[in-house]
């Protein structure tokens, strides 16, 4: 690998200083993710209580096999990730750009499977609106269920995507010796950026998968 | 539309319920903090820049001794005048929250732009809300379409009307008399004009007038 | 004598530029465009309203301006224009360093507020939108038939501005302080924007939010909010004031950094009770949080919501008269002379008195029944937006026009200017106190008739107002050609801005400097 370093931005003193500002700058942009989908989420426990049936019966209609290959994959692809920078702190630049890939892969797969559950359940007439199954509509709530579903992990997913697109720009510039053991923040904090979609997930997945299905 | 003194001078409204009078009195209790807040403040701040203005013999050695007792005190003296202020108003506000048992409830439906009023005996009416004098009435309201209040400043009570829902704003009136009626929730192009009048009735002249459930002639009853 | 300002000459050095004082530039022009725009429609309200009928425009155009006019001036004028005028311009300076933590961001915070001013305009231009900056459901999602979208797709755009300017702003002054400037040796004023920058991060998103979700119950007809589908038009409510009570304090906070600043240099004295001013700060920040539901007394919301909403709403006013008598102890003992940002100063401190003191009339719940959704909650939010936040403003930009521009503009009309803003302002506002006791709803494009008088003066004060505010356009603009030179301290102000050239540098310090000593160093005695 080389022995590359950051390039000291002039408004830096020292590379110390361009680290911990980059960092957080990082944590403070994944404070407003939180928020983001914390409106969210505030969202779904209101009409949650407001609908204890209604979520319940629509969480028996979404796929929890899918769903649950899904939370395997990004939790895998969160490894990978850890890996991808252990390993160029290990100056394993070949190891790192794979890693990088695979993760890429992983939040490739997790989109794919995605769709499919998309396209099904649009087949099934689960997607809020006239078309909705008039059996679900009846019990008060399914259909806001599925709208928050389409809304918050289609918001998850438009994330997984800019993801995508990042470990791809890493995985090109790892490979082309931009980083070394002594300089890789851009990794580090795109690594930050994919555990909190992670981490969204893992909140989203019980959510909307496992109610009532203990 | 009952309108005050022609002349535009009058900086009142008629007080018309049992619970305006306290809403009030909090009111001009604030009123009062408030005017000695601001001429203590103001005068200080006067007081300070006419003795202190620059090339001014005034003393001012020891400018910056601690006095860090003052700053303690004008935090806990609004503390506790704020808190005295949130208990009074609380006590206040559970009452214009809780109707008393036996109301005499009226119902409402506010609708883009004007409000449909329907009374327990079936007499119903447009824009004009009769009630009976001395006795707790109930209005038990919802919208047809977007979310109004309904106001009423003589009884200094509002509440909001909503689709999909009931609300209620109970009371009980201690004038006779018509006192304005307006919408105060922002609801669309004729917001400013779906205003109306609550009118007051003695007792026996509500139970008579409440009885009429024909349409009288001229009257409007339906949009 | 090369400045930042001489430094590239060409359109390009300027709409290309990672310079944190160039870009406080290119904010300060297009916010002052928006704060014209936001004042012609209030100038086409006051002209409705002085007489009762509806006769100037009609009922739909009357509510596409006061709709205009909330939007413009909420999120195109009051959030942005201290942080990101004054408070680019300022921070990095305050703290001893070259520049942002993010300059390219900075500049791209800039573009992005463009964006989402174009946007507004476009919907101004479509034909407006009618909801109320408020855009309460249902109506602004399945009644209203104006351009909704295009509204709420210009204030998600210009949210974006906030979140990326406050992130920068808190990494800056984590990581990029001078040698010595420790925490509780910064200026008020950067206590300020930090926390405002705290409030810009973590409340926006919410707001972003929310318009998505609106526009999403538009555009496809599912619903959040919607009572037919189950929705409660309530939780609407809750999300849109989770950020809009915040983004209050948002407006002004900065503005009392701002006022520490002057009344410390201008009555040559330190700011008494530095600790406890940095503390009611962050008390603001945390408690502004907190008090949402003091917008929905009335809302159907439940009673007891209502009790401990009120009760957070007394609490988070203690910070702000703490701070209120702090500026007023600093007078005493002082050395004080009356320029005009100091004019403009006072005047904040007596104007947002009278503005956070109606606050509480608000805050009691039982009297808020009454005076919600009238002139009276009108009257307070323009004492603290308009007497406060402005005046606040505009002091600051006489205050540090020298140091921007290099140029010293002419203090007699300045002085002139702030008194008659002030006179202006009251005679404005403070009738429709007594309006919305009396029982005028807001939002109203006519009125009954024993309304008259007391908005036939309001509209007068609008006129003189309308005067004050072009007045420093125009001899502000005169400064930049004919002022005469600024030296690098014409105030005898202290702190690190003040120590730098007039204009500065491009890098603002050939070192960074080694700060030693407290903040305010004044000392009356020693005239």
């Amino acid at each position: 690998m080389s022995t590359a370093s950051a390039r000291l931005h002039e408004q830096f003193d020292t590379s110390r200083q361009q680290l911990k500002a980059s960092k957080l700058g990082m944590w403070t942009f994944l404070a407003t993710e939180v928020l983001l989908f914390g409106a969210l989420f505030c969202v779904y426990s209101y009409y949650r209580f407001a609908f204890p049936q209604g979520f319940a019966l629509g969480s028996k209609h979404t796929d929890v096999v899918l769903g649950t290959i899904e939370t395997a994959v990004l939790l895998t692809s969160s490894l990978t990730m850890a890996l991808a920078i252990r390993a160029i702190r290990l100056a394993q630049r070949r190891a790192a750009v794979m890693l990088l890939l695979i993760t890429a892969a992983f939040g490739l797969s997790f989109l794919g499977i995605h769709a499919g559950e998309y396209v099904h359940e649009w087949r099934e007439h689960l997607f809020p609106g006239h078309r909705f199954n008039d059996s679900l509509r009846a019990v008060n709530g399914t259909e806001m269920f599925f709208t928050l579903y389409y809304v918050m992990t289609g918001l998850h997913a438009l994330h997984v995507t800019i993801g995508f697109c990042v470990l791809l720009v890493l995985a090109v510039l790892t490979w082309r010796g931009r980083y070394s053991p002594t300089y890789f923040t851009p990794v580090e904090l795109g690594g930050l950026y994919w555990h909190l979609v992670d981490i969204v997930w893992i909140f989203l997945f019980p959510l909307f998968y496992l109610v009532s299905r203990t | 539309m009952n309108d005050q003194a022609a002349n535009g001078f009058d900086f009142s409204i008629p007080s018309a319920t049992t619970l305006a009078p306290s809403i009030d009195g909090l009111f001009y209790a604030l009123l009062a903090l408030s005017l000695f807040a601001t001429v203590a403040i103001v005068a200080a701040i006067v007081y300070f820049s006419v003795k202190y203005r620059a090339g001014s013999s005034a003393d001012r050695s020891d400018a910056h001794g601690a006095r860090l007792n003052i700053e303690d005190i004008w935090i806990a003296v609004p503390l506790l005048l704020f808190l005295i202020v949130f208990v009074w108003s609380a006590v206040l506000y559970a009452r214009i929250f809780t109707p008393p048992p036996n109301t005499t409830d009226i119902f409402i439906v506010g609708k883009q732009w004007m409000w449909k009023v329907q009374h327990g005996s079936g007499r119903q009416e447009i824009n004009e809300v009769h009630v009976p004098l001395g006795v707790p009435v109930r209005l038990v309201m919802t919208s047809q379409d977007v979310i109004h209040a309904f106001f009423v400043p003589a009884f200094r009570l509002k509440q909001d009307v909503l689709p999909g829902r009931y609300t209620a704003l109970w009371f009980q009136a201690t004038k006779a008399g018509v006192y304005p009626l307006e919408c105060s929730e922002y609801c669309g192009t004729d917001h400013a004009r779906m205003g109306g009048s609550v009118v007051v009735l003695s007792q026996e002249d509500y139970e008579r007038w409440a009885a009429q459930t024909l349409p009288q002639s001229g009257e409007k009853t339906h949009s | 004598m090369s400045s930042y300002l001489s430094d590239g000459v060409t359109l390009r050095s300027w709409l290309v530029t990672s310079d944190h004082k160039r870009i406080a530039i290119l904010f300060s022009i297009a916010i002052t465009a928006f704060f014209f725009v936001g004042g012609l429609a209030a100038t086409l309200i006051r002209i409705e309203l002085a007489t009762p009928q509806g006769d100037v425009v009609s009922a739909d155009t009357y509510n596409k301006l006061f709709t205009l006019h909330g939007i413009v001036m909420v999120w195109f004028f009051l959030i942005p224009s201290i942080p990101t005028t004054l408070g680019n311009f300022l921070l990095p300076i305050m703290i001893g360093a070259r520049d942002l933590a993010f300059p390219r961001l900075n500049l791209a915070s800039f573009y992005i507020y463009v964006a989402g001013g174009i946007f507004t305009v476009a919907c101004v231009i479509a034909g407006g939108v009618d909801t109320g900056w408020t855009f309460y459901t249902p109506y602004s999602t399945m009644f209203s038939n104006s351009y909704v979208l295009l509204a709420a797709a210009g204030v998600f755009v210009v949210g974006f501005s906030s979140i990326f300017t406050g992130l920068n702003f808190i990494v800056t002054v984590h990581t990029m302080r001078a040698p010595g400037m420790k925490w509780f040796r910064l200026p008020l004023f950067v206590w300020a924007i930090y926390s405002t920058s705290i409030v810009m991060v973590l409340a926006t998103p919410v707001l972003a939010m929310v318009l998505v979700l609106i526009a999403i119950e538009r555009i496809a007809g599912i619903g959040f909010f919607d009572p037919a589908l189950g929705g409660d038009p309530i939780l609407f409510q809750h999300l849109f004031w989770f950020y809009s009570h915040p983004a209050v304090y948002i407006m002004v906070l900065p503005a009392m950094g701002v006022v520490s600043e002057i009344i410390t240099c201008f009555a040559r004295k330190k700011i008494f009770g530095y600790t406890f001013m940095v503390y009611a700060i962050a008390a603001i920040g945390v408690i502004g949080f907190l008090v949402w539901g003091h917008h929905m007394f009335v809302s159907g919301q439940s009673m007891y919501s209502g009790l401990v909403f009120s009760l957070l709403s007394f609490l988070v006013a203690v910070p702000s008269a703490i701070k209120v008598f702090n500026w007023t102890a600093t007078l005493y003992k002082g050395s004080i002379s009356f320029e005009a940002p100091m004019i403009y100063a006072l005047g904040f401190v007596g104007l947002f008195l009278i503005g956070g003191l109606t606050g509480l009339f608000l805050a009691a719940a039982a009297v808020d029944v009454h005076l919600t959704q009238t002139y009276f909650v009108v009257a307070h939010f323009h004492y603290i937006m308009v007497g406060g936040a402005v005046m606040a403003y505009l002091g600051g930009i006489h205050y540090w026009w020298p140091k921007i521009t290099g140029r010293l503009y002419h203090e007699r009309i300045a002085q002139i200017a702030a008194a008659l803003m002030f006179f202006g302002f009251n005679l404005t506002f403070f009738p429709q106190f007594v309006l919305g006791y009396l029982g005028m709803p807001r939002r109203y494009h006519e009125y009954a008739d024993r309304f008259q008088m007391l908005n036939v003066l309001s509209s007068s004060g609008a006129v003189i107002l309308a005067l004050a505010y072009v007045a420093p356009l125009l001899y502000l603009t005169w400064s930049l050609f004919r002022g005469e030179r600024a030296p690098a301290d014409p105030w005898k102000a202290k702190g690190l801005e003040w120590t730098i050239a007039s204009p500065p540098p491009t890098h603002n310090f050939a070192q960074p400097p080694l700060v030693s000593g407290k903040p305010y160093d004044y000392s009356p005695e020693a005239q």
